[in-house]
């Protein structure tokens, strides 16, 4: 059965279906809070810190008794509840989850195989390993086509606004030296980081430091190209691509090696390397695990709707497993087909359709639990390929003890501190990163860079993070 | 809720809703008639039209 009708028939009541594009809504979300007047659901409409500003939404977590598939899919992932649980316990909006076949970081790092295996080397398990093969990217001709046109690595110019939001920044080195990033998501794009339970700022730390000298070394001895901080993405997605015959990069940070087109059969995901004095046993990868699992903003409702007995049913059946994988990837069985309990498969139909066919990741409001599997992803393909390599970096570190969680929300009035100081601190910083690694000079000047940023705020910022992370993890 | 409310909203969404039948992603959900005394409930869902799978799934958290 379609996964909506069997919505209609868990409830015994009809539905009404509204469906609003993701670029219209952000026009509308803001009036239909303020008017008060929200849909008896909502789905990927709203998200927790909406629920704070505006009590329009039940809170879920008194109904669990009557959410059997919502409870069994809090007690399976904890964490994903903590995604949408107040403080005090209330849960405004329910999260999704995709499921285990996404737990991972989006980001990675990639080589050329095809360059190493033809000058007989292998992936690069430390720092030293890594110039060195980039030193034969640069002088061997890998490539083979006669010109010295190879970029040994490349990497991406910088937000202005911090480490992350546009991805792939090149310091996720910092996890070759055991400093956990999180750059999918949260304040780890702003530099915070935890370790042990405590946060600090990693611009701070010699680690930050260490990074930047090396990034210097390889660009001074023309290994990253000297234009790579100021170049534009699109000048550097078409270096990964090239002409689709010849590479031209060898190393560089992306999601997978489908980021380099028709070349993606020459590239792999290497694990980070160790960088100077480190264990092998304490080296890092991206914690951003959970955030391509979860999502924060899937399911509300309106408080004390007057038909609460049929939304709860309606709500229960949205996150039962066989209608979650239906919502998240098509209907079944045109465009999913149940092979057994835990298995289910897309058709061929998904990708020959021209339209999208299921709400996805973005929309879809239910739970695919950790044992069920869904076969034929095309890009969960590539993804597992480059993500896997990292699964025992992932060991060296605990997700709450040693990152800033999804689930860590700081008041609307802390925020808006810790924004303000992040804009001063990164309108300073940028710039001056960017020259230390084009032009050297950390070594002098890092004790008042640090200085100026804590006048800036940053021990503020920290402090902030510190007390929301203590508040949502102990 | 109010009736004035209901309008509000309604006023709100209007333009860029669309009926359920003609989006493939929920196939299925403009078959079933309004029966008699049956509540009926409203469920707005959000969504992309860029083609399904996209090419990749994860982004910075809206």
């Amino acid at each position: 059965m379609e996964w909506t009708k069997k919505l209609t028939a868990a409830c015994d009541c009809t539905i009404k279906w509204s469906q609003v594009m993701t670029t219209a809504w952000s026009n509308q979300k803001s009036p239909m809070l303020a008017s008060g007047s929200v849909p008896d659901i909502s789905i990927a409409a709203f998200d927790p810190s909406d629920a704070d500003k505006v009590p329009v939404f039940e809170d879920l977590n008194q109904h669990m008794d009557q959410l059997p598939n919502v409870a069994k899919f809090f007690k399976e992932q904890p964490n994903a509840k903590k995604l949408a649980q107040t403080p005090s316990g209330s849960v405004y909006v329910l999260p999704s989850s995709r499921g285990q076949q996404f737990y991972g970081s989006g980001q990675h790092m990639l080589i050329n195989k095809t360059w190493l295996d033809k000058l007989g080397l292998q992936i690069p398990k430390t720092w030293d390993e890594l110039e060195n093969v980039l030193e034969a990217f640069k002088t061997q001709d890998p490539n083979g086509n006669g010109k010295a046109d190879e970029i040994p690595m490349n990497i991406k110019k910088f937000d202005t606004t911090g480490f992350g939001p546009d991805w792939y920044n090149t310091f996720l080195l910092l996890n070759s030296l055991g400093i956990v990033t999180h750059f999918n998501s949260g304040p780890s794009q702003q530099g915070i980081y935890v370790k042990d339970g405590k946060v600090g700022n990693f611009m701070a730390t010699d680690e930050f430091k260490t990074v930047v000298k090396y990034l210097h070394e390889l660009m001074s001895k023309g290994l990253i190209p000297s234009d790579a901080l100021t170049k534009d993405a699109s000048k550097y997605n078409a270096e990964l691509s090239s002409d689709g015959k010849t590479a031209l990069t060898g190393v560089a940070f992306a999601y997978a090696a489908t980021d380099f087109g028709d070349l993606s059969d020459e590239y792999v995901a290497m694990p980070a390397p160790a960088g100077p004095g480190m264990s092998a046993d304490d080296v890092t990868w991206d914690g951003s695990v959970e955030t391509t699992m979860f999502q924060n903003n899937k399911l509300a409702v309106r408080a004390g709707d007057e038909h609460m007995d049929a939304v709860l049913k309606i709500v229960n059946e949205l996150y039962d497993p066989d209608v979650s994988v239906q919502q998240f990837y098509g209907s079944s069985p045109e465009y999913v087909t149940k092979k057994d309990d835990k298995t289910y498969e897309l058709t061929q139909k998904v990708y020959d359709s021209t339209e999208r066919v299921g709400l996805g990741g973005e929309s879809a409001a239910g739970w695919i639990p950790n044992d069920v599997t869904v076969n034929n992803i095309d890009y969960l393909t590539s993804f597992r390929a480059a993500d896997d390599v990292y699964a025992e970096q992932y060991k060296h570190f605990d997700l709450t003890k040693d990152t800033m969680p999804d689930y860590v929300r700081p008041s609307d009035t802390d925020s808006t501190t810790i924004s303000n100081n992040d804009t001063q601190m990164f309108d300073y910083a940028m710039p001056v990163i960017s020259r230390w690694i084009v032009s050297g000079g950390v070594d002098n000047e890092f004790d008042d860079f640090v200085s100026k940023l804590k006048t800036l705020g940053m021990d503020d910022t920290v402090a902030l993070w510190q007390k929301w992370y203590d508040k949502y993890t102990k | 809720m109010s009736g004035a409310q209901k309008n509000t909203r309604k006023r709100i969404i209007a333009g860029a809703a669309m009926a359920c039948a003609a989006a493939t992603m929920l196939a299925g959900c403009g078959s079933d008639t309004a029966g008699g005394d049956k509540p009926q409930i409203e469920i707005l869902v959000v969504t992309q039209l860029t083609p399904s799978p996209p090419p990749r799934w994860s982004g910075p958290r809206s």
